[in-house]
C-alpha cells in the first residue's frame, strides 16, 4: 500500500536532515506505528508522506504508483490527517466544522452527526468550537479527519492530552476503521499506545529509523523475559530478578528451593525500554 | 464550484464572526450618517490666487457683474509681480496671474505657478480664461483667442469645483479608505487567522487548491466592499456616476485584496502585519492630497495605484467631460490586477508550500 524508499528532508534543503534516509513498507489495512521522542522527525515524515511537504529525495510508492514532488488531488480525497495539535474553526460550531470539510471532497463523506456521536461530542455539536475544553478540540480534529472515509489515515498522538476513557474509546475507533480496511500511519511517543494498537512499528531517532518489526518480535529480539521472585528473609520481605535463559533458568529453580519464596512475577520488557536500549535516549 | 461555495460561506460565516464584515458595514452607515447630517455641505477649500492687473480688466469685471465678489475669498488683488510670488512662497497652493494689455483690444495673460502641475487642471483653466476673455473685450465677430494671449497656463482651482458641495467632493477619499483599501486590511487579517489557528494545514490536506481558498477569501472581500460601498454612495450621490463608480472601486478593492494576500504570505501572525498596512494604507492615501490641493500633482504621484481610483471616482461623481479619466484608470487598475492578482497567488502558494 505505502512503499517509502530511501526519504531523506530538510528544511534548509541543505545537508541538515530532518529526516535521513527512512525507508519502510506498510501494507493495506495495517497500522503503522511510527515513534520517537519530540523532533525525532516522526511529523516530517508523516507530512511528507501526507503531501503536506514536497517530496525531496528518495522514493513513495502509494498503491504502486510513484508520487512525484506533489500528490494529486486524488490522493487528498482519499487521505485523512488528524494533527497534533488541534486545528479547528473556533468561531464554527463543531457541526459547521465538520460539514464546511465534508464540502471539500469530491466523495461520498460521513454523516457529521454520526461521526460526532462517536467521538462523543453529539450533545456539543452546536457549540463553537472555541468554547470546547482542549480534549474536546482534541476529538473533533480526530472527527474531521474521518469525514472523508479515508483509505489512508494519518493520526499525529490522537491520544495526546485525553483522559484515559475517551484515549480509550478513540482507539477503539482506530481500531474498527482497522477492521474495515483503513491503512493507518500512527505517530506517537506513547509506547502504550503503540503497544497496544500497531501491528509493526518503527523507532526513529535524529530523523534515522533504529529499527521496525512488530512490537512483539521487538520485544523478543531485543529484550529480556525476567521472573521478579519475592522472598521472606529475617522477617523482611525482599525481591530478586531473574532472567528466563540459560543459567538464569537453573539459578531460578535453586533460588526457589532454598528460599521462603511468597509471590513470582514474570514480566516482560516494555517497548520504552526497548526503545531505550536500542537508542540510548528517553521518548519525552 | 461546490468547493468554492462551501468555501465563500465558511470565509463569510467568519468574516461575520470576527466583526471584519460588521465592522466594514457600520462604518460605512456612520460615515455616510456623517456627511450626511453632521458635515457642513459648503465647506470650500481656498484656491489662493493673487492677481496683478494693472489694466483692470478683470478687477472691475468681477467688481460690477459678479455681484457676490466681496464674498470670492482667496482672491487676491495685488499691485506687483513681486507681491504675487511672495504670496506663492508662503501659501504653496495658490498661484498668480499677470494680466497686461499689448496694443488696442489685446491682452496678455501670465500664470505663474508652483513647479508641480497636473496638465489636466491646466487645460481647465485655459477655458476658463477664453470664457472670461469672450465675456470681457472681443469686439464682435473677433475670436477670444484673437484678443487674448495664454504665455503660460499651468494649474488653478477655479469653476466648477469651488462650488461643489465640501461632503460630496470627500466621497473619493472616502470610498478609497473605507472600501478600496480596506480590502488589504481585511485578507491580511483573513489569511493571518488561517495560518494562526492552522487550519489552513486542515485544507491544504484535503482535494481543495490553494486558488480556491483565495478566490473565496476576494469574494467575500469583494461582496462586504460592494454593499459598503453602496450604503455610502447611494444616499449621498444617488445614482449618478454609480456604476462607473462601481467600476473603479470593484478593480480598486481587488488590488487591496490581491496586496493583503502578498503581505498575508510573510507574516503568520496578523498582528506583525499590521505596520505595514498601516504603512501601505498611508501610502495609498496620498493621492488625496492631490485631489484637494489640485496645484500638487507631481508626476510620482501618478505612479501611486490609488491616484486612478481618486480620480476615477471624483470624475465619476462629477462629471465635467472628463470620462477619458474613468476610462483611463479603470484600465491602469485592470492592469495593475491582470498582472498582481497571479503574482500574489504565486508567492502565497509558494510561502505556504514551505510550512508543515
Amino acid at each position: 500500500m505505502i512503499e517509502v524508499k530511501n526519504v531523506y528532508y530538510s528544511y534548509k534543503k541543505n545537508d541538515d536532515y530532518a529526516v535521513y534516509d527512512v525507508s519502510f513498507d506498510i501494507g493495506k489495512g495495517e497500522i503503522f506505528g511510527f515513534l520517537g521522542p519530540s523532533g525525532a522527525g516522526k511529523t516530517t515524515t508523516q507530512n511528507v508522506i501526507s503531501g503536506l511537504l514536497e517530496l525531496q529525495q528518495g522514493e513513495l510508492v502509494i498503491d504502486g504508483k510513484p508520487r512525484l514532488t506533489k500528490p494529486d488531488k486524488a490522493f487528498f480525497n482519499r487521505i485523512g490527517v488528524g494533527f497534533e495539535i488541534p486545528n479547528v474553526y473556533k468561531k464554527l460550531t463543531g457541526l459547521d466544522n465538520l460539514k464546511f470539510h465534508a464540502g471539500l471532497y469530491n466523495r461520498e463523506t460521513e454523516d457529521p452527526m454520526e461521526i460526532l456521536e462517536m467521538v462523543g461530542l453529539r450533545e456539543d455539536a452546536k457549540k463553537k468550537a472555541g468554547a470546547y475544553s482542549k480534549g474536546m478540540k482534541q476529538r473533533l480534529g480526530f472527527a474531521r479527519s474521518m469525514m472523508n472515509k479515508p483509505d489512508i489515515w494519518f493520526l499525529d498522538e490522537p491520544t495526546l492530552g485525553l483522559d484515559p476513557t475517551t484515549a480509550n474509546s478513540i482507539k477503539g475507533i482506530i481500531r474498527r476503521k482497522q477492521s474495515e480496511g483503513t491503512t493507518i500511519f500512527l505517530t506517537t511517543h506513547n509506547m502504550f499506545v503503540a503497544d497496544d494498537l500497531c501491528d509493526q512499528v518503527a523507532f526513529i531517532v535524529d530523523g534515522k529509523i533504529a529499527a521496525i518489526d512488530t512490537p512483539k518480535n521487538l520485544k523478543l529480539k531485543y529484550g529480556q523475559l525476567t521472573v521478579t521472585v519475592e522472598y521472606l528473609e529475617d522477617n523482611t520481605l525482599k525481591a530478586k530478578e531473574f532472567g528466563m535463559t540459560g543459567t538464569d533458568k537453573a539459578k531460578l529453580q535453586k533460588f526457589i528451593g532454598e528460599h521462603d519464596v511468597k509471590t513470582l512475577h514474570s514480566g516482560e520488557p516494555t517497548l520504552e525500554e526497548i526503545f531505550i536500549k536500542l537508542t540510548g535516549r528517553g521518548l519525552e | 464550484m461546490n468547493r468554492i461555495r462551501n468555501l465563500f460561506q465558511k470565509d463569510l460565516i467568519l468574516g461575520i464572526k470576527d466583526v471584519f464584515i460588521i465592522l466594514e458595514i457600520g462604518f460605512a452607515v456612520f460615515i455616510v450618517l456623517l456627511l450626511l447630517f453632521i458635515i457642513p455641505a459648503d465647506l470650500k477649500k481656498e484656491a489662493a490666487v493673487f492677481i496683478y492687473d494693472p489694466t483692470k480688466i478683470i478687477e472691475n469685471f468681477v467688481k460690477s457683474v459678479l455681484p457676490d465678489h466681496e464674498e470670492r475669498k482667496g482672491e487676491y488683488y495685488v499691485e506687483s509681480r513681486e507681491e504675487i510670488i511672495e504670496g506663492m512662497l508662503e501659501n504653496k497652493s495658490a498661484m498668480g496671474m499677470i494680466i497686461t494689455k499689448q496694443g488696442i483690444d489685446h491682452f496678455k495673460v501670465e500664470f505663474l505657478t508652483q513647479p508641480y502641475t497636473s496638465e489636466w487642471i491646466a487645460r481647465d483653466v485655459e477655458i476658463e480664461m477664453e470664457d472670461l476673455f469672450s465675456m470681457l473685450t472681443p469686439p464682435a465677430g473677433m475670436y477670444p483667442l484673437d484678443v487674448y494671449e495664454a504665455v503660460r497656463i499651468t494649474s488653478l482651482q477655479w469653476g466648477i469645483r469651488d462650488i461643489l458641495p465640501f461632503n460630496k467632493r470627500i466621497m473619493p477619499p472616502i470610498l478609497l479608505q473605507i472600501v478600496g483599501i480596506l480590502g488589504l486590511f481585511t485578507m491580511v487579517s483573513l489569511i493571518g487567522q488561517e495560518r494562526t489557528d492552522l487550519t489552513i494545514r486542515a485544507f491544504r490536506i484535503s482535494p481543495g487548491s490553494l486558488w480556491e481558498f483565495l478566490v473565496s477569501k476576494h469574494l467575500v472581500i469583494l461582496l462586504t466592499g460592494l454593499f459598503s460601498f453602496s450604503v455610502l454612495y447611494l444616499p449621498m450621490i444617488g445614482f449618478k456616476g454609480y456604476l462607473e463608480s462601481l467600476l473603479i472601486i470593484v478593480l480598486t478593492i481587488i488590488m487591496g485584496s490581491g496586496i493583503g494576500v502578498i503581505l498575508g504570505s510573510f507574516f503568520k501572525n496578523p498582528i506583525g502585519a499590521m505596520l505595514w498596512v498601516i504603512l501601505l494604507m498611508m501610502v495609498l492615501a496620498l493621492p488625496v492630497i492631490s485631489l484637494f490641493s489640485p496645484i500638487f500633482s507631481p508626476d510620482w504621484l501618478k505612479f501611486i495605484p490609488s491616484y486612478h481610483t481618486i480620480f476615477g471616482l471624483d470624475a465619476a461623481i462629477f462629471p465635467d467631460n472628463n470620462s477619458h479619466i474613468i476610462r483611463q484608470g479603470a484600465a491602469i487598475l485592470a492592469g495593475i490586477n491582470v498582472i498582481l492578482l497571479p503574482l500574489s497567488a504565486m508567492i502565497f502558494n509558494r510561502k505556504i508550500r514551505k510550512e508543515a
